[in-house]
């Protein structure tokens, strides 16, 4: 991890939002990080240090079942933070934290956030409305996994790190989307084919631009 | 002496697409590559047959150079009775 020594730390919207009093205190704890593509935050049970803003990086939190086979149970973007919630009470890491899409991101350790978290109870609202709103968006995942196509989810997967990541190019293989929906490589293959011959997004190797995002708007399931 | 891992090619065919797998994956046997041609032949399978516009999805494993190893192929048939029809 490279530590970069300027940084707009309110790149991130979570961390925008936040009162400016209460910035000014968060702000000296505040370093900004270079993350790495693939590169692995916290296995899962690791106790955590740091949560993270992300910028234009995009953090996955993926479950690792018994037969080896993985799932994407959360995503962190530019809208939100890297674990932060469930990890207020026990700081272990619920799953695998691994970057997704490579760039930088703020990042604040625990115990600094709690200081001053517990003396703003502005900063607390933020954090608790953050809170919910990533709880609501995981039981809409939950959902979505069960009952919906491969081709609806993963129109949505490609909507939702298009949104985070504010980029058309996204930097992306069949074999990890696969292992983000938790579906084989050869069921991306035909439906990011399909999707390309339709016109909606082009693709390269080791990458995927989004070509006509209201199209894939249509297509996607209402999750 | 190492010997390198077989890597192999799954091209998907469903009605009148055909998917061509240019970047192949690793496995450690021919078997494990079998189960994984038919893990995923069944996944296209649920969401592509119901829809009707095709009735089959055929997965072609290939080696290295590009010989067909095996098929796999999941196939629907919907029949109508008379009564059906009346």
């Amino acid at each position: 991890m490279v530590h970069l020594p300027k940084a707009d730390h309110r790149t991130n919207w979570l961390l925008a939002a936040v009162a400016p009093e209460d910035f000014a205190l968060l702000e000296p704890h505040l370093e900004l990080v270079e993350l790495l593509r693939e590169q692995v935050l916290y296995e899962p049970g690791d106790v955590m240090h740091h949560i993270y803003f992300p910028h234009e990086a995009v953090i996955s939190l993926v479950n690792l079942m018994e037969d080896g086979g993985l799932i994407e149970v959360g995503v962190f973007g530019r809208e939100g933070a890297s674990s932060l919630n469930g990890a207020l009470a026990t700081r272990e890491a619920f799953g695998r934290y691994m970057v997704q899409i490579p760039g930088t991101a703020s990042r604040i350790a625990y115990r600094h956030l709690e200081e001053v978290r517990s003396t703003c109870p502005r900063l607390r609202q933020v954090l608790t409305n953050y809170g919910e709103a990533l709880l609501a968006q995981t039981f809409q995942t939950v959902s979505c996994n069960a009952v919906h196509a491969v081709e609806a989810r993963c129109c949505r997967w490609i909507l939702s790190v298009h949104d985070r990541v504010g980029k058309d190019t996204l930097p992306l293989t069949h074999e990890f989307l696969a292992e983000m929906l938790g579906v084989q490589r050869s069921s991306v293959s035909v439906v990011t084919r399909t999707l390309q011959t339709a016109g909606l997004i082009q693709q390269s190797r080791g990458s995927i631009t989004v070509t006509d995002r209201a199209g894939l708007e249509e297509t996607v399931c209402e999750c | 002496l190492e010997k390198s891992v077989p890597r192999f090619y799954f091209d998907v065919r469903e009605g009148n697409g055909f998917t061509c797998d240019d970047v192949g994956v690793e496995f450690d046997t021919l078997d494990a590559a079998k189960f994984a041609a038919a893990t995923a032949a069944a996944e296209i399978g649920r969401d592509r047959l119901p829809k009707g516009d095709t009735r089959e999805v055929t997965i072609e494993v290939k080696d290295e150079k590009g010989c067909l190893l095996l098929t796999v192929t999941v196939a629907m048939t919907v029949r109508e009775t008379a009564r059906a029809l009346t």
